[in-house]
């Protein structure tokens, strides 16, 4: 099965018009040592039914949060979702469409983007946000990088050990690249200590920018203000990654001193996806705009004074500036952005404001449950929380996690010996307003058996 | 058809009516009756009104300033819209009306490969157990994503002819990076830390420099010669001795779609001088099945899922860019990656008795490129769509954008100057330069709205001047491609007889042309 509609009388009259006898005379312009006259070994070619139910019995082999309760998040959170959201986004005119170049043919898309971008900077406490970017790891190292050129001559980057490991794996990676010093800063009790982070800063070391996350990989709410005290007085820009989720509690982190905001919006309107198409974002102040990397949508007035969305700042970006660009960034993820969007608008100023009080609150619900029970505790128990917590287990977490799924039938959370490899008896859950009471009491029951 | 809204042949009264009826008929919620441009989501809002209600809390309510430190805690509500899901609907519906798509026009967008996106690839990513997989769940309970995402790197593997396929990057500039990324790894461990240079023809796009900035490489550019092909003595020169050259990105089919003959021996002379060839695949829709890149001295290649294989472009993104590579380059792509066994003693192995094992770590690994593994969203439509074709299928795919594309240059270059006008693959780059009345390619481009087709790719690649790449794709049917042509007929001589028309185009959409250099001087980038 294929989607040519062109018949076999098409093909003769356009081979015709062309003037060419056969397609193979067109294919010719590939030398004939290029060619590859085989079959390619991909399997037969399948019906829509039988793909169906090829595709049906690989996803049978999943065991997912759609058939039992889960309390992972690690970074990927599951939340409500509107139905309207779905039938939206389901219009071909933002599927089927691409990157918004020509304005008048794409009033829509631009429109969402700039609507996603004023809601993004509301939630973070910023000025600017770019369209998308791939995901929250990403969006860290484009936020980093954002800060080296910001911070011209600037060698040296420093991350906090509580921002989640894959973001921390890829600046590892890239700031290898470019030949910038990383260093990674111990956590003191969980959470970052502001003081560390100013004196793991070496001598004469030029920094461009210290990042932390909060809530942070542990579930622990840093002190962001402390944070971004520190790593100004260290004359750095501040990177914190949040949760845009948690930023229906927690204090925008614009109005606690951050120069770079950003993360993983996947649980906004989208789905954990085993990780991914997710949709990173990127925020930031007006005077560091043109460092900025990715689409930024902006409003101006065509030639009778209509308004007008278009993408703006372009000389910015690869397709100009190419070497000089602020970043490769092309295609995006522009469609999760925009299922973001509408979810955003679907809960609004109010039911936002609820979603974040439903999550605290069974979050500190399910946390006080287990840490009643005998053997366990939490790991933290001073250090606040959103809605993710750390345990510590009275035997290791990955069979604490196990015996829930074989015997109680629940995806457990989180194993910290995989952040921490000597940390064999903790466990970090998420509880989120996906998980209902009868879900958590269900945990804390099997917890109770588990020791 | 997909030409729904025609107006050839429109006089100027009926632009303006029917300018006047697109903006009421789009803008009904408009506070003002006189159209205004877009309406944003914050013009609808309401203090108190309410869509959707989120879960219920269940459990007693925690005062957040009982538990978080006062400084921590969000003094005011986030400033979301408040509307009714009605009004909602209807916002995100009359948007939507504002774009075009594959759906309700031709898109000819060169270089972007914007074919049909099939339902089906929809519908199974729909199915159950997928979009609610957690990333981090142990091999045991995702063991049919796994096989999924083992399938595709498979079937990947063996259309680009190489040995091993990192399904990690987002999209093709990511898989550019990840692959130059790799190539620096390899480059390091053999002890050719001097090697770092990159040769780029002038053709190449945008994301094939600005990636090797990132990867902390310098570029050096190859000139294109007469035909559009890279000139093999200016090649020859700029690899010089040889020593610093780390390798070449190259477009093939190139920019200009053309099929780069000299291929074979540009890969041997870059392999010569010790480097490694990267291909750009974004145009791998014009020799699927049809060559393989491995086949002809190419080390690494990225595809754009978003391209050739279906994925929806979803108004810019999300797309996959999977890098295929040679041997020589696979102990360095990144983790975790996904490799097959025999399932053991004790497993639930597939039909065939297989098991999908998740590899967190490996020696000379560049580590991590991105969060978790893979855009597995994209990778369920992809394979879908592989599966879908075949083998034949996808020969089909080849051919068919193959003839497409050439039988619009045969019928358009008496309309318009086709800069290298010899057989192409799945597109080709006209120019509007020369044309009379001083009309540039933005112009044909806004023009072209008002007759409902979404304009080619303009001012890309930068050696064409005034350039418009023009990509059918082979999902188009005969009937769409000469309504194409009748229509560039009649833009064609408008250039003549009513240029003022096509200099001041579009003229039937809710906005015309917006004034670019007043967005960046008074920049409002927030409602
Ligand atoms: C020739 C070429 N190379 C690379 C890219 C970059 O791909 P992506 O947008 O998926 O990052 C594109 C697409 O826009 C392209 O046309």
């Amino acid at each position: 099965m294929h989607y040519v509609q062109n018949t076999d009388t098409d093909r003769d009259a356009m081979l015709a018009t062309i003037g060419a006898d056969s397609v193979d005379e067109l294919m010719a312009v590939i030398p004939p040592d290029c060619r590859f006259e085989g079959d390619l070994d991909i399997g037969p070619a399948l019906t829509e039914d039988e793909l169906y139910r090829h595709l049906k019995s690989l996803a049978a082999r999943n065991i997912s949060a759609d058939d039992k309760p889960s309390f992972l998040g690690a970074g990927a959170y599951r939340h409500f979702c509107p139905a309207l959201v779905d039938n939206l986004v389901s219009r071909t005119e933002y599927w089927t469409a691409y990157t918004p170049y020509q304005p008048e043919a794409s009033q829509g898309t631009l429109t969402t983007i700039y609507e996603w971008q004023t809601m993004m900077t509301r939630l973070t406490g910023s000025d600017v946000s770019n369209a998308s970017l791939y995901d929250g790891a990403t969006a860290v190292v484009e936020a980093v990088m954002m800060a080296l050129r910001t911070k011209r001559k600037s060698d040296t980057v420093l991350v906090s050990k509580g921002v989640h490991p894959d973001a921390r794996g890829c600046l590892q990676t890239y700031m290898r690249s470019l030949g910038v010093t990383l260093i990674e800063v111990d956590l003191d009790g969980g959470r970052t200590d502001p003081a560390a982070l100013t004196a793991a800063v070496p001598e004469g070391a030029n920094v461009a920018a210290i990042a932390i996350q909060s809530p942070n990989v542990y579930g622990i709410v840093e002190d962001v203000k402390s944070c971004c005290d520190a790593i100004h007085a260290a004359d750095a820009l501040s990177v914190v990654s949040a949760d845009p989720v948690s930023l229906s509690v927690l204090e925008a982190p614009g109005n606690l001193g951050a120069d770079m905001i950003c993360g993983e919006a996947t649980g906004m309107g989208n789905g954990p996806w085993f990780g991914g198409p997710g949709v990173g974002y990127l925020c930031g102040r007006m005077d560091h705009v043109r460092q900025m990397p990715a689409r930024i949508a902006g409003e101006t007035v065509d030639g009778e004074g209509r308004r007008a969305i278009v993408l703006t700042f372009q000389t910015r970006e690869q397709h100009i500036r190419r070497t000089k660009a602020t970043s490769n960034i092309c295609t995006s993820q522009q469609l999760m952005a925009l299922r973001a969007t509408i979810w955003m608008t679907l809960l609004g100023k109010d039911g936002f404001a609820e979603l974040g009080e439903v999550n605290l609150s069974r979050a500190h619900y399910a946390a006080d449950a287990i840490a009643a029970l005998s053997g366990y505790e939490l790991a933290f128990p001073d250090q606040p929380f959103f809605n993710e917590f750390t345990i510590r287990t009275p035997i290791p977490a990955a069979d604490v996690n196990r015996r829930l799924k074989d015997d109680h039938g629940i995806l457990g959370g989180f194993d910290g010996s995989r952040l921490d490899p000597a940390d064999t008896h903790t466990l970090i859950l998420a509880v989120t307003d996906m998980n209902t009471k009868s879900e958590i009491d269900a945990l804390v029951s099997a917890l109770e058996t588990i020791r | 058809m997909t030409s729904t809204d025609s107006h050839v042949g429109q006089d100027d009264h009926n632009v303006a009516v029917a300018r006047t009826a697109f903006a009421r008929a789009d803008y009904p919620g408009a506070a003002d009756a006189e159209h205004q441009g877009p309406v944003t989501i914050f013009d609808i809002s309401v203090p108190g009104r309410r869509a959707v209600r989120p879960p219920p809390l269940q459990v007693p309510a925690v005062d957040a300033n009982s538990v978080l430190p006062a400084g921590s805690v969000r003094k005011e509500r986030a400033d979301l819209p408040e509307v009714g899901e009605l009004d909602a609907m209807r916002h995100y519906t009359r948007l939507s009306t504002l774009n075009f798509s594959i759906a309700n026009a031709f898109y000819p967008l060169g270089s972007c490969t914007m074919k049909y996106n099939p339902l089906i690839n929809e519908r199974v990513a729909g199915i159950e157990g997928q979009a609610n997989l957690h990333p981090m769940q142990p091999d045991d309970e995702c063991q049919g994503m796994l096989e999924l995402c083992w399938r595709t790197q498979q079937v990947l593997i063996e259309i680009s002819g190489l040995d091993d396929v990192s399904i990690h990057p987002a999209a093709g500039a990511h898989g550019e990076l990840t692959a130059l990324m790799c190539m620096r790894a390899a480059l390091d461990d053999r002890g050719d830390q001097h090697k770092m240079v990159i040769l780029i023809p002038d053709s190449a796009h945008g994301t094939n420099p600005a990636s090797c900035t990132m990867a902390g490489f310098s570029t050096r550019e190859l000139k294109s010669n007469k035909s559009g092909r890279v000139d093999m003595d200016d090649l020859a020169t700029k690899i010089g001795d040889g020593k610093d050259i780390a390798g070449l990105m190259i477009t093939n089919p190139s920019t200009l779609g053309l099929f780069e003959p000299n291929i074979k021996v540009i890969c041997e002379k870059i392999h010569e001088a010790g480097g490694f060839v990267y291909m750009d695949g974004a145009n791998m829709n014009a020799i699927v099945g049809k060559a393989r890149p491995g086949d002809f001295g190419v080390d690494v290649m990225h595809y754009n899922l978003h391209k050739t294989f279906s994925q929806p472009h979803g108004g810019g993104g999300p797309g996959a860019g999977p890098i295929a590579v040679r041997e020589t380059l696979a102990p360095y792509l990144p983790v975790p990656k996904i490799e097959r066994r025999d399932a053991k003693d004790g497993e639930n192995g597939n039909d065939d008795g297989h098991w999908f094992d998740t590899i967190w770590s490996s020696p000379k690994s560049i580590g991590r490129t991105r969060g978790f593994m893979t855009n597995a969203g994209v990778m369920v439509r992809s394979y879908t769509y592989i599966r879908a074709n075949g083998s034949d299928g996808l020969k089909a795919v080849a051919e068919n954008a193959v003839i497409n594309a050439n039988y619009l240059r045969a019928r358009l270059r008496d309309v318009f100057r086709v800069w290298i006008d010899e057989p192409c693959m799945h597109e080709f780059v006209a120019t509007a330069k020369g044309l009379p009345n001083d009309i540039k390619a933005t112009d044909i481009a806004k023009r072209l709205i008002d007759y409902g087709i979404h304009p080619p790719t303009i001012y890309f690649p930068l050696i064409v001047p005034e350039a418009l790449m023009i990509e059918p794709t082979e999902t188009e049917s005969k009937e769409t491609l000469d309504h194409f042509v009748e229509v560039m007929k009649a833009l064609r001589a408008e250039i003549d007889s009513d240029p003022q028309t096509v200099k001041t185009a579009p003229h039937t959409r809710s906005i015309g042309r917006p004034d670019e250099v007043a967005a960046v001087k008074n920049p409002r980038v927030t409602a």
